[in-house]
């Protein structure tokens, strides 16, 4: 079972084809090197294996397994409170926050609040329901949204059996009807007198007032759905889009096992070097935000421990003695070897190098070859991208051979060494004279 | 790294600036007394550390940190205020505010992660603005244009602090209280920030700045990291704007504007983008000039001069040339951290090499 | 039955047309505006805040010009009003092609090679200064932009539902052949390659002998007659001006050319006319109290989903 597996690898910018259907497997342990002319796709290959891209096609599996964030019932329950937030938040918009602040608080005080009254009146509101107020002995019915003031009582059986007939109208009102009797307008609903006004005027316009209020509800009440589903539509959408999107991202990739170098150095380059190395070392950390907050003595055993390793690995890379000296003031070399500390931080059990000797001269270069073969023997498998021949050739297990995005050939530094695709690759094609 | 000495004197100094005297000699027939402005500044100074967690350390451009002080001052506002019913106490406000912002933060974070630098100066821009017409337009709740008051002050705390004024035979002062609290707050706010600085959490802030890509493939998650920025540099900015409340008595929309914004990301930069000291500074030299200088010196100009100038008219003016000036001169601010100094400076390097 | 039903549907529809034509004159408005932004934003990647407070600063010095150097005299005819618009227009125009320009050349060229940062908020610092200028020149009251409407008010189809004025016609009819002229010019004049040479790459461009500072200096300049040009129509247009409405145009601007895909001149204008559309509709038939914040909340939405904005194109970061 191979280690790194890449299989039908694809990647395509627009039209442009970077790599095409390129398949190779990397076995433990090995120095595995991809080599071919400059635009080949080598560092696209890079990208997508380390999750900068997603590939437009293909697969690549690590140990057997696709690195990806899993899918977990806490992420679920996660995605599900962001969506009733959103739809909390939407709903909150759409019925009129202001009014529904009013509805819920404003006929209550320091000593009359609590949670049931609070959920009483803004369920109310939402509802749509017709509301009693007590004030010094006093009854009042008000309207749904507690603007105004329907009618007062002098009892609360009194309050509430007209809040009753008044509900029972509103529900009715599309079929309600206006009858005179003795000069007294009244409101029926079928045969049932439910409220009577002194003129005919009165009552037509009372009916009116409570016609407004049925729609005035109903409308409410499809605002108040719309945003409550809808808001957790968008919210558990988006949550799920965003787990979707970082699914396969560069961290998750990195916390899988495989960090890397760059081709043009990434650095932290107003950071010193420890720091760099520090920052790799983060995802061993487990210290919280009130952790860090807090830790006012100082320097933690965390922290401490966390410094050990990374000076371990500037005295494994030879820039111990420069440690707190800025990452951009190192010299190119001791830049690339940074990196290299820094991608080792993170513990990886395959380390993607690419061009790790760019720029470097002959001692320089045989230096780094030294490095290789010993990261190599503290278990880590090694990807490489280089153009220095000499180096691939000398340190590698079994070499890829890329052109224009295309697997040309693939075998031992002799095999590929004396491949004629190789050589018309670098060289072109031999002239027939 | 140690906390420097000279903050301890300054804590000092401070703490005993209302005890020692200098409030009644120094000012005198002046306009504005010096301890009732010093109170206002400390918060104000939370707010700039609260910016300079966002803009400073990690590089995110916020241009909307007058709404969450807005949005921390509102939440303080209306937890206490007897106009409404909840009216809580002093601590579980602040508290609630500081929640209050950086959840909010964190909610304006959420969507607009991927967007790069300008754009997400334009997003916080906006919902700067989208917050204040919301301060004004929802009546029930903000009280509108006319705003909320009176905010309550925790007067049980002043007992203790008469009690020492009186053992000191002085009187009671009306800015011992909020002097006292702010700076306390100020003061956690500075430690609190300097042990983040100096931890991993810290660390990947600054690196976010540096280069988020090669962060991410460092294994830390770049979200994280922003949002954890949001949170933190929002919620500062609702405890000050918490304290402004309650130090003011009372909150309305028009203070929460683009210029409160602009005039702190001001403060960080002449002091130093990055560096707590430097944030302070500005601050101090800032506020103070507008809230201390210009008054005094505004009230001792002849009248002929105040005719065609004050200080107070031409505030803006000053910040703005101040500004300008110190971007062609001194882009690191006054006292620099040392990151940014270098970063500052690598560019003249490289154009001088070009 | 069918006579009424066309009756009560052609009234939605004229409420409705009324709303576009509004939006419209709105929006092309802040178009103009945009362009400035997003032509500065294309070639030296800055978000120039002062650009909102030129146009107010335009607007009162056309002020200036109509009431203290009395050009209002000419606007007596028709044929005056039209003059007077155009050298109005002229005027202005240059006068804050003048004034950017001097920006770039004293603040903005010697911070060519600083961070991002630092012109940033050398263009706040502009921005504070102009604004104290504007608030010196009018106090805190907003002005009135001459005594009587400069541009007749009088709705030109007389009784007709729909309310279409000379000033809209005059705001359409101008803003129009200007974004063509700029659009033409930036595709074939020299200049104008060179503009767009020196946004793609300015070291390369340079190398090629394009001077860019040279280049710059006129990109802010053109961006400044077209502020310029903004002011007066605003001024016309609104008939009141105030030291404040720099910032509130300028961010409205500055999110239409963000909505378009800043750098991008077409993006600035379809940004320019949906924000100014979005204003009206939400005036007309929500509450205009709220539009601030549905504007905002649709340029989040449009971030969200495409993060360079509707004509931008996506950028993959270079590994």
């Amino acid at each position: 079972m191979a280690f790194l597996k890449v299989e039908n690898l694809s990647m395509r910018f627009g039209g442009l084809a970077a790599v095409s259907k390129v398949s190779f497997a990397v076995e433990k342990g090995q120095i595995f090197s991809i080599i071919g002319p400059n635009g080949a796709g080598k560092t696209t290959v890079f990208n997508v294996v380390t999750g900068i891209y997603e590939p437009t096609e293909g697969d690549i599996r690590l140990d057997g397994k696709v690195e990806a964030t899993p899918f977990t019932l806490l992420r679920l329950l996660a995605w599900t409170a962001v969506g009733i937030l959103t739809g909390f938040v939407l709903m909150m918009a759409l019925i009129n926050v202001d009014r529904f602040w009013r509805a819920t608080f404003s006929s209550l005080d320091r000593s009359t609040i609590t949670f049931g009254r609070v959920w009483n009146n803004a369920s109310g509101y939402l509802t749509g329901r017709l509301a009693i107020v007590e004030k010094g002995g006093k009854w009042t019915i008000l309207d749904p949204t507690r603007s105004y003031v329907i009618q007062s009582a002098d009892s609360e059986e009194d309050a509430n059996s007209r809040l009753e007939r008044f509900e029972k109208i509103v529900a009715n009102s599309g079929i309600a009807t206006i009858q005179v009797v003795d000069g007294e307008g009244a409101i029926m609903v079928g045969d049932e007198s439910l409220l009577t006004l002194q003129n005919q005027d009165a009552a037509s316009q009372a009916l009116e007032e409570f016609r407004k209020i049925e729609v005035d509800r109903s409308r409410r009440k499809t605002f108040a759905l719309i945003g409550l589903f809808g808001g957790f539509a968008v919210g558990f959408l988006g949550a799920f889009a965003m787990w979707r999107r970082a699914r396969g991202a560069p961290e998750v990739i990195a916390r899988g096992g495989i960090a890397r170098t760059f081709q043009n150095i990434r650095l932290f380059h107003n950071m010193t070097v420890i720091e760099n190395v520090l920052v790799g070392r983060d995802r061993f950390y487990r210290s919280g935000l009130i952790g860090m907050a807090m830790n006012a003595l100082g320097i933690t055993p965390e922290e401490n421990q966390n410094l050990r390793v990374a000076g371990d690995l500037l005295r494994f890379v030879g820039l111990d003695a420069k440690a707190n000296m800025l990452a951009k003031n190192l010299p190119y070399g001791d830049q690339r070897r940074l990196e290299i500390a820094r991608a080792l931080a993170t513990e990886p059990r395959l380390l993607l190098l690419d061009e790790p000797a760019a720029g470097m001269n002959p001692s320089e270069s045989a230096d780094l070859m030294k490095l290789i073969e010993q990261i190599r023997s503290r278990g880590i498998t090694i990807l490489l991208i280089e153009h220095h021949m000499n180096i691939v050739m000398a340190i590698s297990d079994r070499i890829v051979v890329l052109d224009h995005g295309v697997k040309i050939a693939e075998g031992t530094p002799e095999e590929v060494r004396s491949n004629p695709a190789v050589i018309e690759a670098y060289l072109g094609k031999e002239e027939v004279s | 790294m140690r906390f420097p000495y000279w903050r301890h004197l300054a804590i000092l100094l401070l703490l005993i600036y209302p005890f020692s005297g200098l409030e009644s000699v120094a000012i005198g027939a002046l306009a504005t007394p010096i301890g009732s402005q010093l109170d206002k500044l400390f918060f104000y100074a939370i707010l700039a550390l609260g910016l300079n967690v966002c803009v400073g350390y990690s590089g995110l451009l916020h241009l909307g940190i007058a709404a969450f002080f807005g949005i921390g001052a509102y939440i303080a506002a209306i937890l206490t205020t007897p106009s409404h019913p909840f009216q809580m106490e002093y601590f579980t406000a602040v508290a609630l505010a500081t929640v209050g912002a950086a959840v909010l933060g964190v909610a304006l974070g959420a969507p607009t992660l991927r967007l790069r630098g300008d754009y997400l100066a334009l997003v916080t821009l906006g919902f700067g603005e989208v917050v204040k017409a919301y301060f004004i337009n929802l009546d029930n709740i903000t009280r509108g244009a006319e705003g909320l008051t009176p905010i309550p002050s925790p007067d049980y705390l002043n007992v203790p602090l008469n009690w020492l004024s009186e053992a000191l035979g002085q009187g009671p002062a009306s800015f011992h209280l909020h002097y006292y609290l702010n700076l306390t707050f100020l003061v956690l706010a500075v430690v609190v920030l300097r042990n983040l600085e100096n931890s991993r959490l810290g660390r990947a802030w600054v690196a976010l700045r540096e280069d988020e890509l090669a962060l991410t493939c460092m294994g830390v998650s770049a979200t994280r990291v922003k949002l954890s920025a949001f949170a933190i540099g929002c919620g500062l900015a609702g405890l000050a704007g918490a304290l402004y409340a309650f130090s003011i008595g009372s909150v309305s929309p028009t203070p929460f504007d683009f210029n409160l914004s602009a005039i702190t990301l001001c403060c960080v930069i002449l002091g130093g983008l990055g560096s707590i000291d430097g944030v302070l500074l500005g601050t101090g030299l800032l506020y103070g000039f507008d809230r201390i200088v210009s008054p005094l010196v505004d009230s001792a100009m002849p009248e002929w001069i105040k005719q065609y100038f004050t200080i107070g008219n031409w505030r803006l003016m000053i910040f703005g040339l101040a500004l300008i000036l110190m971007m062609r001169f001194r882009p690191e601010g006054i006292i620099p951290s040392k990151r940014v100094q270098r970063e500052l400076h690598e560019f003249d390097a490289k154009g001088g090499a070009a | 039955m069918i006579p009424t039903l066309l009756a009560v549907d052609s009234s939605a529809w004229q409420i409705f047309v009324q709303h576009c034509v509004t939006g419209l004159a709105n929006g092309m408005l802040f178009a103009l505006i945009a362009l400035g932004y997003t032509m500065v934003y294309g070639i030296v990647e800055l978000v120039n805040f002062a650009h909102g407070d030129l146009v107010m600063l335009g607007s009162f010095f056309a002020l200036f010009c109509i009431s203290t150097l009395g050009f209002g005299a000419l606007g007596s005819s028709t044929a005056g009003t039209v003059l007077l618009l155009v050298i109005l227009i002229a005027v202005t125009a240059t006068a804050a092609a003048l004034v950017n320009w001097l920006n770039d050349r004293i603040v903005y060229r010697p911070l060519r090679k600083a961070p991002r940062l630092a012109p940033l908020v050398s263009a706040i610092g502009i921005s504070f200064v102009f604004m104290n200028i504007g608030s010196a020149i009018s106090g805190a009251r907003p002005a009135s932009f001459g005594q009587n409407d400069l541009v007749s008010n009088v709705n030109l189809l007389g009784d007709y539902g729909i309310y279409i004025t000379m000033k809209d016609v005059m705001v359409i009819g101008i803003t129009i052949p200007i974004m063509i002229a700029l659009t033409l010019f930036v595709k074939h004049a020299k200049l104008g390659k060179a503009m767009r040479a020196t946004a793609q790459d300015p070291v390369a461009s340079q190398l090629m002998g394009i001077p860019s500072d040279r280049v710059i200096g006129a990109t802010f300049a053109i961006g400044g007659a077209l502020a310029g040009a903004a002011s007066v129509m605003f001024g016309v247009y609104i008939n009141q001006i105030s030291f404040t409405m720099g910032y509130t145009n300028g961010l409205y601007a500055f999110t239409a050319a963000v909505v378009g895909g800043i750098g991008k001149l077409p993006g600035a204008v379809i940004g320019g006319i949906l924000i100014g559309l979005i204003r009206s509709m939400v005036s007309g038939y929500f509450e205009e109290r709220w539009a601030t914040a549905i504007i905002f909340a649709v340029l989040v939405l449009i971030l969200v989903f495409r993060p360079a904005g509707l004509l931008g194109d996506r950028r993959r970061e270079k590994v």
